[in-house]
């Protein structure tokens, strides 16, 4: 029994085993999360999961990787686009449709990032934001928008839930647990990628280059490495978002949800995976209440639509002045503060200072 | 002129300066010694308002300043040279200069009467008035450096090092522009210095400090004629 | 031939609007190293305040004049509301910051006027110049932005080189410690950056919005264009910001021009490859590594 103790402590200080139980427990609280919420919840709960997968590559290309990039939209609609072509076009099955999805917004990322291999922060930043405005734009060229349908974009055929399932199965939440599930799984590869040799690599590489380069380190290709790697969770994010609308338009890939996935990323904690689903689940927790909030509200129609803009602009701007070091850390901070305000709570006498719980 | 009373300065959960108390009477050079750490630095970066007291006061010309902000501090006239990068290297050395100029108020003709006298003491930077900073030499910026604390017209220079990273020419040439300087104008002189024989020859009174406190205070001429304080100094540096 | 000259002259006058945005980014990045994504949302909302005096009173002039003014006093509210705060966090907190103002202003923006683009008027005709029976797409408006924004250009130059204010603006963004310890007021000189930036913007967004028209969103097209001009001229240069403004509008005026509008923003994109991989910090950057 002893023995059995100490092996399971020991497995659990393996990397690899952790974070397998974790991804275990993120699937268990997707279907349990799907189970208990309604139908109309569970289409966010889908909506939340596909904005993880974006908003967790670029938290990777910032943190082990060290850099920015303002343009996941234009990966995002890459992979909108390639899931609803290879669908509509080519019946391919959805795994296969989200693996080509994946596998072109890479190839986009690899060859973008072999041209921009020299640039450096700000740089790189403007030349995929400059990405994220003009390829939306594709559409509407001649020749492409016969087959991209221009402006109004491609509408995706839906694909029922398994028979498996049984007939009533809703379909919101069938979509809510492919997305989850691809989420954790984006999720559990991205922890593991960053522990892994790369991942130490491309974190010596992006705390001093020359250092790294001179320990050996390719620096050169682990950048690389990073850039796709986040290429291709914006296009599995694309593509789950394709499938799950039933749409890939021009209009879904605006500056907005550019700049929307950056700030998510930025104010969930940069280089903290966790702090990718906080930062998604801000975005789309805040706009979900505060647009429910103003619809049954009797403001004028103008003011009602923009609520929820205003009111997530603020939230932004509060908690990074609240919490420098984003979401994550704030709670940390509030989670280590607990204890502290326990004991404190207590009145004195009651063995107050023994047993801190920490 | 400056007056150091009980002063304390923490970094984080590090103490820099300890009860630190010390005068630099009007006219005078005053020169700091100690190793790496003992706070030198520090003492400079309070006095001008960089870095804030925990406890303890500074005086000057009977003001306390303690409190106030880092541009005040300058315009009531304390220039500090930090250590290594005291000129903006991307501006000209003419606008350096002029940079040093516009601390007090004053007639032009004031200001071009200072920029003569800087440019007649060190011709070097007369010749270079064009060029940016960045191309000057270590010890060419050094003297840019004490040209543009000049034109503020300064009561007080805090030096914080002027010979680091000099040949042994350049640090005698600084040291025998700082004793003009003093001699001309009879300007007040914090010097702060690891390079103990230089800042010996020309100060009046010496203080070393040693991981934070004072252990030091004694006229320079008394200092080097004692054995004794000779030997204490030795200590202070080497821990021997 | 004429065709050619044509599409450089409409180049031009659009590179100069790009070239006015790049200024004010370049200015804010250079005093506070801050990359002022919502420089876009400032400029829908200055412009906003000149279309409402304007529809007001019916003056083009003094609509220009309350634009201008609104500009200042927006840079003036940002930096010290929103940028002062987490300017000592880490850099990128400031651009969320930026972010969660551009999403602030355009659903404010939204509220008051709502989301329809509207028409902005011009001062002068818009009818181009014939020269010996050749239509020119020159017209006396495109010399009235031409001109605007060359003075405000020489204005600025003057003011960074020839007054003590331009020369305390410069230390403090160059170095701040230093620059506190010669007297320089470095909180005030930013917060005069800043606004003058907003300044800046406002005069693009009035002179842009005829074309594009105005609404929340109509601005960011050309807000990248802005950044696009400035990075190809390196961010830290003002010379930079022109010389990358104009390049970048010949290139989207032959583009658009020989090859279709449609494809115009993707020209934007190639500009900029094609710059910074001759050059990875622009053309007028700091040249290969920073100075430690």
């Amino acid at each position: 029994m002893k023995r059995l103790r100490v092996t399971a402590a020991r497995a659990l200080r393996l990397t690899v085993v952790r974070h397998g139980l974790a991804a275990l427990a993120g699937l268990a609280l997707v279907l349990v999360v799907s189970a208990v919420l309604p139908s109309y919840r569970n289409f966010q709960l889908a909506e939340l999961s596909y904005l993880v997968c974006a908003t967790a590559g670029l938290t990777f290309l910032a943190g082990p990787g060290g850099q920015i990039s303002v343009g996941q939209g234009a990966f995002m609609a890459i992979g909108a686009y390639t899931t609803a072509l290879v669908i509509n076009h080519q019946h391919w099955n959805l795994a296969a449709a989200l693996l080509s999805a994946l596998v072109v917004a890479a190839c986009v990322g690899l060859l973008l990032g072999l041209a921009t291999a020299r640039l450096r922060g700000l740089y790189l930043a403007t030349l995929t934001l400059a990405l994220a405005v003009a390829l939306p734009a594709l559409v509407n060229v001649r020749g492409l928008s016969g087959i991209l349908e221009g402006s109004n974009g491609l509408s995706v055929l839906a694909s029922p839930p398994p028979a498996v399932l049984g007939a009533d199965f809703s379909t919101p939440r069938w979509q809510a647990w492919v997305t989850g599930f691809c989420a954790v799984v984006t999720l559990w590869f991205l922890a593991n990628l960053g522990r892994s040799r790369y991942g130490r690599s491309m974190r010596a590489a992006r705390d001093d280059e020359a250092a790294a380069a001179l320990s050996g380190v390719n620096v050169a290709r682990v950048r690389l490495l990073a850039f796709v790697v986040a290429a291709a969770c914006g296009g599995l994010g694309g593509g789950l978002l394709a499938w799950v609308t039933s749409l890939a338009s021009p209009g879904a890939f605006s500056l907005n949800l550019s700049f929307g996935l950056l700030a998510a990323a930025i104010l969930g904690g940069l280089g903290s995976l966790a702090g990718a689903v906080w930062g998604s689940l801000l975005l789309v927790v805040v706009s979900s209440v505060t647009s429910d909030l103003s619809s049954g509200s009797r403001l004028p129609i103008d003011v009602a639509n923009n609520l929820p803009g205003a009111v997530y602009g603020v939230v932004l701007i509060v908690v990074m002045m609240t919490f420098p070091g984003g979401l994550h850390q704030g709670y940390r901070w509030i989670s280590s503060r607990i204890p502290a305000l326990v004991r404190r709570s207590r009145p004195p006498g009651d063995g107050a200072g023994r047993g801190s719980g920490r | 002129m400056l007056e150091i009373d009980d002063l304390t300065v923490d970094y984080g959960s590090v103490r820099a300066l300890d009860h630190v108390t010390l005068r630099a009477p009007l006219g005078s050079i005053t020169t700091v010694l100690g190793a790496n750490g003992a706070g030198k630095t520090t003492l400079l970066r309070a006095v001008s308002g960089l870095a804030r007291p925990a406890s303890g006061s500074i005086s000057f010309a009977g003001h306390r300043i303690d409190r106030r902000r880092v541009e005040d501090i300058a315009g009531l006239g304390i220039a500090h040279l930090p250590s290594g990068q005291g000129v903006i290297v991307e501006l000209t050395v003419a606008e350096n200069l002029r940079l040093g100029s516009l601390i007090s108020p004053k007639p032009p003709a004031g200001r071009k009467e200072d920029l003569d006298q800087v440019y007649d003491m060190f011709p070097v930077l007369s010749q270079r008035r064009r060029d940016v900073a960045a191309s000057l030499s270590g010890g060419e910026r050094q003297l840019l450096a004490i040209g543009t604390a000049l034109m503020s017209r300064p009561r007080l220079i805090l030096l914080d090092e002027p010979s680091l990273g000099l040949a042994p020419r350049a640090v005698a040439h600084i040291m025998a522009v700082l004793r003009r300087i003093h001699e001309d104008s009879g300007r007040t002189v914090l010097l702060v210095e690891q390079n103990a024989r230089s800042a010996l020859s020309i100060a009046d009174r010496v203080v070393v400090l040693n991981l934070g406190r004072v252990v030091i205070d004694e006229d320079a001429s008394a200092l080097a004629a004692d054995p004794r304080s000779m030997q204490r100094l030795r200590h202070a540096y080497l821990g021997f | 031939m004429v065709r050619f000259l044509n599409l450089t002259l409409a180049g031009i006058t659009d590179g100069m609007i790009f070239a006015t945005i790049a200024l004010a980014l370049v200015m804010i990045f250079r005093a506070t190293r801050v990359i002022n994504f919502a420089q876009g949302a400032m400029m829908m909302l200055t412009t906003f305040v000149g279309w409402t005096v304007q529809d007001r009173t019916g003056s083009y002039w003094l609509a220009l004049g309350c634009a201008l003014a609104a500009g200042l006093v927006l840079g003036t509210l940002v930096e010290r509301v929103f940028i002062r705060p987490v300017e000592n966090g880490p850099e990128l907190n400031a651009a969320v910051v930026a972010l969660g103002l551009i999403v602030l202003i355009n659903a404010l923006a939204s509220m008051i006027w709502g989301s329809t683009p509207r028409a902005y008027p011009v001062p002068f005709s818009l009818r181009g110049y014939s020269v010996g029976g050749v239509r020119l797409l020159l017209s006396p408006n495109d010399l009235f932005t031409i001109g605007m924004v060359a003075f405000t250009m020489t204005a600025l130059v003057l003011l960074f080189r020839r007054t003590a204010l331009g020369l305390r603006m410069r230390a403090g963004a160059y170095s701040p410690e230093l620059a506190r310890l010669l007297g320089v007021r470095v909180g005030a000189t930013l917060t005069i950056g800043w606004a003058l930036a907003g300044l800046i913007g406002a005069l693009a967004g009035v002179l842009i919005a005829p074309v594009v028209f105005l609404g929340p969103d109509q601005f960011d097209t050309v807000l990248v264009y802005g950044f696009t001009a400035a990075i190809i001229g390196g961010l830290e240069s003002p010379v930079g910001s022109v010389v990358g403004g104009l390049l970048l509008g010949c290139t989207l005026s032959y583009v658009s021009g020989y090859a279709g509008s449609e494809v115009t923003s993707l020209g934007a994109c190639a500009v900029l490859l094609v710059a910074l991989m001759a050059r990875p910090s622009g053309l007028f950057g700091p040249a290969t590594g920073r100075r430690v």
